[in-house]
């Protein structure tokens, strides 16, 4: 069996038959031999970092970094990979004794580390050999590299701050309340805002569904008496290239005296048909503990959670997409 | 599995100095010291058992760290007792003792206990990094893995398969560690990663079929990758269509105040692969004036460039 990760004290691993494969892939597509070397050792670095960030139980999302687009790779030397919630990580490739190695200047300004990585001969292993915070140097020398050991630390610096919750909203008094803050009443949006996105072709599904939950809504309110009430809140998540609006409804459902039914529901309020992929959306308690975690892939329509909890706690609702991050946190 | 087990110049060095230190000692007090001493000198390398932030270690780990220094101390000692000790004990000696003796300590319980302490942590914490850490290097020492399928490959496809379905089995694992459920079953963490890596060999041998395979043994020269002949791609492509700039866009976004430094002209330079101090001269703005306009529209167009581009493709 090959050493597919070494012991002692760096990270030596083997560079995978995917890998190398889309590294060749990538490759092909340049219009000069230099750039071709460029994407190709670019690609073998990536791989292993990202490969890294995962085994430290960080999720990366490859489809969304720049260094993963076939234009930007040709117009750009771009190796990054980011990491939802924290930003982009610029992998940079060494090959032999080299002691000091040029940063790319095309770097993004979302970048938060440079991870350098070692690349042995005929590209079987490679090995990260530090990091450095420093992205806009134009370059630097290995011996001043900080000792990759220190890299999940100041990953999870980035993530700690973006827990803290934003605003609190109080969910018990809708029930007896009018809207309050950024919150809307669903019927207010969609019945008198008929410019508001949700009511375009391509987002119809939002609305078929609205009438789906009427019908029911009616038909239980017969039965059980159970008070319902469904609000809806517009997210603004901007990225470097694009904005996206996310609406985030929340309809809550008195069961007993202190037990509330809360159903979520997270859909595109835009004109994408889409939630933006790569988002990420977590469910957390009053502690900041993720009770659910949810990636978005490329084809999600929406996204629904439920959950019920006593009156009076507190649980958040937290949106990701590349370094963005939006909370609500909620008081039942 | 295979450890890079040379050891590290300084390693030697201080090695060297130790195995000198001990054949001057002159009695038994002396040469248990140098002895320790050596042990120590092992244990620095390990992959396993190591200190988060200074702290102590947890129980599972400390209770670990203590038995393998006591029967690393027994094997030294031996081996220090033997008239060729000088030639016998080098770092590879060393350090490969240190791993068996990690290998044989470490069980299945040991991981359980890892892998819950690394689920009791928050995600996306330090704490959780460093214990998913130790657990995977400690699977790795342990090495039970399963090596299924064998037989249902042809001869060296096999390695580069399992390398890839060991490589995401280690991800999904580290990803979903929550997943780990000890009450399933025997409970057993060998077991639920075994049962991962199986399905997962089954998964990268669709993904990778063989065509693709066959590709890929014709290319470990890389000479197909660094020679100056090609064909027509996809970078000629994505060429041709800021040249012919339909929309007229990559024409009309030029750096503030000079038309000259559009987006266009910069874009061929780079790919004609010109300097930026070329570029600078040739569109009259500043290096760095240029390069950070045209990084900052690259990212702007990318939607653009690539909906032009799959319609020229068509």
């Amino acid at each position: 069996m090959s050493a597919l990760m070494s012991e002692l004290n760096s990270y030596k691993m083997t560079i995978t038959l995917s890998a190398k494969l889309a590294a060749k892939k990538f490759a092909e597509r340049q219009i000069t031999a230099s750039k071709r070397r460029q994407v190709y050792l670019n690609t073998l670095a990536i791989s292993v970092v990202n490969w890294y960030l995962q085994c430290l139980g960080w999720e990366t999302d490859l489809e969304n970094s720049y260094s993963w687009n076939p234009e930007l790779q040709t117009l750009l030397d771009v190796a990054d990979i980011l990491v939802p919630g924290c930003g982009r990580i610029e992998c940079l490739c060494v090959e032999g004794s080299t002691q000091k190695l040029a940063i790319s200047q095309d770097i993004s300004e979302d970048t938060i580390a440079c991870i350098v990585v070692n690349l042995s001969t005929q590209d079987r292993f490679a090995e990260i050999l530090g990091f450095t915070k420093d992205t806009s140097t134009k370059a630097i020398s290995l011996d001043s590299l900080t000792p990759i050991d220190n890299f999940p630390g100041y990953l999870a610096s980035f993530t700690e701050s973006s827990n803290l919750p934003q605003t609190l909203s109080k969910l018990s008094s809708w029930l007896t309340e009018a809207c309050t803050g950024d919150w809307l009443a669903w019927d207010s949006l969609t019945q008198q805002n008929p410019t508001m996105a949700f009511r375009t072709p391509a987002s119809q599904a939002c609305d078929r569904r609205f009438e789906q939950e009427t019908d029911l809504e009616t038909e239980s309110e017969t039965t059980t008496h159970h008070k319902k009430v469904k609000r809806v809140k517009v997210w603004q998540l901007e990225t470097a290239s694009q904005s996206h609006a996310v609406a985030l409804i929340v309809e809550l459902t008195e069961t007993t005296d202190r037990t509330v039914d809360i159903a979520i529901e997270i859909c595109p309020a835009d004109n994408s048909r889409l939630l933006p992929s790569g988002m990420i959306i977590d469910i957390m308690d009053e502690q900041q503990e993720i009770m659910v975690h949810a990636y978005i892939q490329a084809d999600s329509e929406l996204v629904e959670f439920s959950l019920s909890g006593q009156l009076g706690e507190i649980f958040s609702i937290r949106a990701t997409l590349n370094a963005t991050t939006v909370t609500e946190s909620i008081k039942i | 599995m295979v450890f890079d087990n040379q050891g590290s110049e300084s390693q030697q060095k201080l090695l060297r100095q130790l195995l000198e230190d001990y054949s001057q000692a002159n009695d038994y007090q002396q040469k248990l010291v140098v002895a320790g001493q050596i042990v120590q000198l092992a244990l620095q390398f390990r992959s396993i058992c190591r200190k988060f932030k200074n702290q102590e270690l947890v129980e599972v780990l400390q209770e670990l760290y203590d038995q393998a220094r006591l029967q690393l101390q027994q094997i030294v000692t031996k081996q220090l007792d033997t008239p060729d000790y000088q030639l016998k004990i080098n770092c590879q000696w060393l350090n490969e003792s240190q791993n068996q003796v990690f290998r044989q300590l470490l069980n299945d319980q040991k991981l359980k206990e890892l892998a819950l302490l690394a689920q009791q942590k928050k995600n996306h914490s330090e704490e959780r990094a460093y214990f998913l850490t130790e657990l995977v290097r400690a699977m790795y020492i342990y090495n039970r893995f399963c090596r299924p399928y064998k037989e249902r490959f042809k001869d060296g496809f096999y390695d580069l398969i399992y390398e890839e379905a060991f490589s995401k089995t280690s991800i999904f694992i580290c990803l979903n560690i929550n997943r780990y459920d000890p009450h399933r079953g025997a409970g057993k963490f060998m077991t639920w990663v075994n049962f991962l890596l199986d399905k997962e060999v089954l998964r990268c041998r669709r993904e990778f079929d063989l065509s693709c395979l066959y590709n890929f043994a014709t290319f470990d020269d890389l000479s197909t990758i660094y020679s100056e002949e090609k064909t027509q791609n996809r970078g000629d492509v994505l060429y041709e269509c800021i040249k012919r700039d339909l929309s007229g866009r990559y024409k009309k976004a030029h750096i503030q105040g000079n038309p000259q430094g559009n987006f266009q002209k910069i874009a061929l330079a780079r790919l004609d692969d010109m300097s930026w101090e070329e570029i600078a001269t040739e569109v009259g703005s500043p290096a760095s004036t240029a390069h950070s306009f045209y990084r900052r529209y690259c990212i702007k167009f990318k939607q653009l460039l690539r909906e032009e581009l799959e319609n020229m493709q068509m």
